[in-house]
């Protein structure tokens, strides 16, 4: 057997080994936490904050938005974008529509006249969480850029032009999408495990 | 990760206070009726100063409110 086969079974059982006994680790030290909190106070529903509400019509959104430009892109070629006009001015039309009704939905993070109301400490400690998901969000997304486009266009040699482009789009959908996502789990986590 | 459990009687200081609803409370401290909602069931822990507000609301002292338990 090859010495540096063997070396890589045993360091990817150890890994593996490792990650299962964080992961049950982390369940039990969950379990605990939760049973305390249930110890200290009655189980209720939680009303849904409005940040909350907001957050999930825009992960519908986006998700609309996503799948109109994958519907948009169906029988061209990426590299079509910038010599189509209709297809860029329409793909372009609704990353920027998606964008303002992601803006238009956040208002109550601005603080500002009616939703002072509305917005108070619980709400700002989970938006303070949702941008780690914004990280890890766009690590992501790079991450499937540089495989898909390393492997499409292997052969090539070079990537079209329009490709950065995109990217540029979808970093910023990305942003939005993750940071929405990050504001639910933040309130079901709060919902759950306390603070 | 932390297991620290702060109990708080907020329901029963309303109940005592006119029975004053949880929208009510929220309006006098500044702060939501979910988060109040929230810490009613010990599902959240409020900062210092949401507390001495609350604590206020109910002319009491913090540690008529809040009780922290040892982990």
């Amino acid at each position: 057997m090859n010495i540096w086969f063997g070396v890589t079974m045993v360091s990817a059982f150890i890994v593996s080994a490792l990650a299962a006994y964080l992961g049950v680790r982390a369940l039990q030290v969950l379990k605990v936490r939760k049973a305390k909190l249930e110890e200290g106070g009655e189980i209720v529903n939680i009303p849904m904050a409005i940040l909350q509400q907001r957050s999930l019509w825009n992960i519908l959104s986006i998700t609309i938005g996503v799948l109109i430009i994958s519907w948009l892109f169906k029988g061209y070629a990426v590299s079509e974008f910038f010599a189509n006009d209709k297809l860029r001015i329409s793909i372009t039309a609704v990353v920027a529509v998606t964008l303002m009704v992601n803006l238009f939905l956040m208002l109550p993070t601005s603080k500002k006249g009616r939703w002072s109301k509305m917005f108070d400490e619980r709400d700002e400690l989970v938006l303070s969480k949702a941008s780690n998901f914004q990280i890890v969000g766009l690590l992501i997304l790079s991450v499937i850029w540089t495989i898909g486009l390393t492997e499409y266009y292997w052969e090539a040699g070079s990537i079209p032009i329009d490709i950065p482009y995109l990217m540029f789009w979808s970093n910023f959908l990305m942003l939005f999408l993750s940071r929405s996502v990050g504001i639910v789990f933040g309130y079901w986590w709060l919902d759950h495990y306390g603070n | 990760m932390g297991t620290d459990i702060i109990l708080n009687n907020i329901r029963k200081c309303r109940f005592e206070k006119n029975e004053m609803t949880q929208q009510e409370l929220a309006d006098a401290a500044g702060c939501t009726r979910q988060t109040i909602v929230a810490l009613e069931a010990g599902r959240y822990t409020p900062s210092l100063g949401l507390a001495f507000r609350i604590a206020g609301i109910f002319d009491k002292g913090l540690e008529d409110i809040f009780e922290y338990r040892e982990p």
